[in-house]
């Protein structure tokens, strides 16, 4: 032990920053949590606030509009999972066809830039391309449509948030389960086209039985994050017009306790949050070990 | 020498972390922080020991300083320590100003409180709450300048609301007089000349121009941001006067309705004309069809670009849009003027004054020295407003160029009849070119302001000019209505009572509703549904709140 301590000792110290900051950012301030219990005064601190129980949490969960915004998370979030992996999916298989290698990685690319773009920026250009004058509804006008109100109709903006969200994000899945499918053993396909297979059935026979654990892995461990649906883009898209449909927990929380500095309050609503996705991250880990044995440790 | 390599990595990443840790290497205070006698004498009395005040400060972007000078160390810092033995050190600057009282929060949730700083009245109730702040009465009536104490005598209202059984524990720090109130349409002025300067005395009038700038220029008629700040301006159009939805502590507008009931805009029945009419203006396109995407960037985007050629706004509207729409339209004639809002049948429209004072500057009961927090305070205000002050242009220049008159922050007073008496005498020297009746710092700073405009079209005077520079500048419209009584001042003359913080968010369900009305997606009838769930969800808690504590006035 001490021999490899020896040996080891840099990779150990290389480590130590990120430990020391996570403690003091992460774990420490865990205790400001007792905020959700009071009435949060900052100038009697934790200790001498007064206690007041639940009171918070009840205020909270008798308003409509926070009951709207965990129906709304929820809604944006599945139909986030449900679609981009559906495009990854796609769009991986899609791509596996192409023979060229210089097209495929060019392709690959492509969809992966979207990615890295921040969602300020990318709400900057959404704005632009989707108001009533932009591109999308000269087009919709030239084909003999009205304009559609992307942004500001509280009927189409969750799609609007969804559909964006799976076009920015569809190209990191689809280099997961690209790497998935070039992993699979080409003996399988050999002996699939000895059968007869052509190119539709090798596809649905052999490669997309085969993708389905890490697809399972993929949704499953989405799901574990199915609380948080994307704060910066609904942030930076959406307007008082759509709070009923475009109102998520964390927004309603940021207006809440940021804007308005009802701290306590604020607190009540993450704390309820993070309990919610405790859950269901350890029920994701759960599942994802038990169907398609992933384990984080 | 990988293995060398590598250890020395490990060991500089460490260092690196460990050094982050320390506190920064922060210039000694020269000024002691123990108790120093208080010098005999005047306000202006300098300590013969230099003492240390701390305090912390939101500024503003635009403040500019020159030869190295920061927010810590400038003309008032330097004139502070030289002239009343007074050091100011900065426990931090909120740069930009928008993060103010989150950090001041955390500030107090620390416990180390600074000597001197202001608060909201929400942060106020808590410090009196905790028992963290100085009882200023004494210092206030023995220290502060006779001057500041005069503030009293045009607003007595406003100290009381930091006054407790009898006894001042905040300071207002008041604010440039209600002339700064009133709002204003804004028009282009070259747009309206071209027009041939139409009569605008009703709500026809003003929908007949919007149509014609629409026609000649494209775009929309009315800039407004999704906030709906500005489009609850045009209230007084109809005769409801409306918050400000993007204002956190000015929400709503409560005044007296035909009962007597103190209601807030919102749910007086006036309020329903002014959906109806939004509501058409949305159909003819006077308002965008993407308003609701439009934050303020956009709407002063539009602006600049021609896209609409109307705004309702503030007073300091020429320093907001005005540089900018000058520079983009390369025009100097193109930029806004301010109009009287129209109203339905062409009668008189009323100003809207609010409460105007939002913040009190408090001293933390750990300050051994308070009574230099009052010295400051005199200070700030003898240089501004005060007649007698006298200084070189070198001075006046240093205290006052590149916004720098709001250097002071936290230490910051002013004036409530500042910009009322500035005004009147701004525009006599403009007029008659007799400059010797500039007496202020303040005066001064406008005059060579709107000259330099005048003169030069300088773009960064315009803003001065618009508020004070001609008959019918903003400032002049709103004297007007102050001089003959046109105004609509609020029946909550003071900060909202403390059962406002058992609602959450309760201007979401106005925003919203109001919103789809304008929107076409809901009738307007559908605002009574908008305002019962509003009284449901925090509204009657509110209403009868501001009864309780206001209707007695």
């Amino acid at each position: 032990m001490q021999r490899r301590l020896k040996k080891e000792w840099p990779y150990h110290m290389l480590l130590l920053p990120g430990l020391v900051l996570t403690f003091i950012f992460s774990y420490l301030p865990i205790y400001g949590i007792v905020m959700a219990f009071q009435d949060y005064n900052p100038g009697l601190g934790f200790i001498g606030s007064r206690w007041v129980g639940l009171e918070n949490f009840q205020l909270v969960f008798q308003t409509p509009q926070f009951l709207r915004a965990i129906f709304n998370t929820f809604y944006i979030s599945l139909f986030k999972i449900v679609l981009q992996t559906l495009a990854s999916v796609s769009f991986a298989l899609m791509l596996n066809e192409v023979r060229l290698t210089s097209a495929k990685r060019i392709f690959q690319t492509i969809v992966y830039i979207p990615n890295f773009i921040s969602w300020v920026i990318m709400a900057g250009i959404l704005l632009n391309l989707l108001a009533s004058d932009g591109i999308i509804n000269i087009v919709i006008k030239a084909l003999g449509g009205r304009p559609v109100q992307f942004i500001s109709n509280r009927s189409v903006f969750p799609w609007t948030i969804i559909l964006s969200d799976v076009w920015k994000t569809f190209g990191f899945g689809t280099v997961v389960y690209l790497a998935s499918i070039t992993s699979i053993d080409p003996e399988l396909y050999e002996a699939a086209v000895i059968d007869g297979a052509g190119r539709w059935k090798q596809t649905r026979y052999v490669t997309i039985p085969l993708l389905v654990p890490i697809i399972v892995l993929m949704v499953v461990l989405a799901l574990g994050n199915v609380l948080s649906a994307g704060f910066d883009q609904v942030y930076n898209l959406y307007s008082p017009a759509v709070y009923p449909t475009g109102d998520i927990i964390d927004t309603f929380v940021y207006r809440l306790g940021l804007q308005n500095g009802k701290y306590a309050i604020g607190t009540a609503v993450g704390l309820f949050k993070s309990v919610i996705s405790c859950t269901l991250i350890s029920l994701s880990l759960w599942v994802a070990y038990r169907f398609a044995n992933y384990r984080v440790f | 020498m990988r293995k060398i390599a590598r250890n020395l990595l490990a060991s500089l990443l460490m260092l690196t972390m460990v050094l982050s840790a320390l506190p920064a290497l922060a210039q000694a205070p020269v000024g002691t922080r123990e108790f120093v006698p208080i010098p005999e004498g005047n306000w202006d009395a300098p300590y013969e020991t230099v003492v240390n005040i701390t305090t912390v400060k939101g500024a503003g972007a635009d403040i500019v300083y020159e030869d190295g000078d920061t927010h810590t160390s400038n003309p008032w810092t330097r004139a502070w320590l030289d002239r009343l033995g007074i050091e100011v050190t900065h426990l931090w600057v909120d740069d930009g100003n928008t993060q103010y009282d989150s950090k001041l929060n955390m500030t107090i949730a620390t416990g180390q409180l600074p000597d001197t700083f202001k608060v909201n009245y929400v942060q106020f109730r808590q410090l009196m709450d905790a028992g963290l702040i100085m009882d200023l009465t004494d210092l206030y009536n023995e220290h502060a300048s006779q001057r500041i104490r005069d503030y009293e005598k045009t607003d007595p209202d406003t100290i009381k609301q930091s006054t407790v059984d009898g006894r001042i524990y905040g300071i207002p720090e008041y604010y440039y007089g209600i002339i700064d109130q009133p709002k204003d349409l804004w028009i282009r002025k070259d747009w309206y000349e071209d027009a041939g300067s139409p009569a605008l005395k009703t709500v026809e009038d003003f929908e007949n121009l919007a149509a014609l700038f629409m026609e000649k220029y494209g775009g929309y008629g009315l800039a407004i941001s999704n906030t709906l700040e500005h489009l609850f301006m045009t209230g007084p159009m109809f005769g409801v006067y409306l918050g400000n939805p993007a204002n956190p502590n000015a929400q709503y507008f409560w005044y007296k309705d035909d009962t007597g009931r103190i209601k807030a805009g919102i749910a007086h029945e006036e309020f329903k004309t002014a959906l109806q009419y939004w509501a058409k203006w949305y159909e003819d396109g006077i308002i965008s069809a993407d308003f609701a995407n439009a934050d303020m960037n956009k709407m002063i985007q539009d602006l600049v670009n021609g896209k609409a050629g109307m705004q309702p706004h503030y007073q300091w509207q020429g320093w907001h849009v005005g540089p900018n729409l000058v520079a983009a339209q390369g025009s100097d004639n193109a930029y806004m003027i301010p109009f009287p809002f129209p109203t339905m049948d062409g009668s008189q429209v009323l100003g809207q004054v609010g409460f105007p004072n939002n913040r009190v500057i408090v001293i933390a009961k750990t300050c051994e020295n308070p009574a230099a927090v009052m010295k400051l305070l005199s200070f700030t205000d003898h240089i501004m407003f005060d007649a007698d002050t006298v200084m070189t242009e070198e001075e006046f220049k240093g205290f006052t160029d590149g916004q720098r008159e709001h250097t002071p922050g936290s230490l910051e007073i002013i004036d409530p009849m500042a910009d009322m008496i500035q005004f009147e005498h701004v525009l006599h020297a403009l007029k008659t070119g007799d400059t010797s009746e500039l007496f202020t710092a303040g005066m001064k700073k406008k005059y060579s302001d709107s000259i330099s405009w005048i003169n030069e079209k300088n773009p960064g005077g315009l803003g001065a000019y618009l508020q004070q520079g001609f008959d019918g500048c903003a400032y002049d419209n709103s004297k007007f209505l102050i001089d003959n009584g046109f105004i609509k001042r609020t029946d909550v003359w003071g900060p909202p009572p403390v059962e406002f913080d058992k609602t959450i968010n309760t201007i979401d369900i106005i925003l919203n509703g109001v919103m789809e009305i304008i929107m076409g997606i809901q009738p307007v009838e559908y605002y009574d549904t908008v305002l019962a769930n509003w009284y449901a969800q925090g509204g009657q808690i509110m209403e009868d709140a501001v009864n309780a504590s206001y209707g007695g006035q």
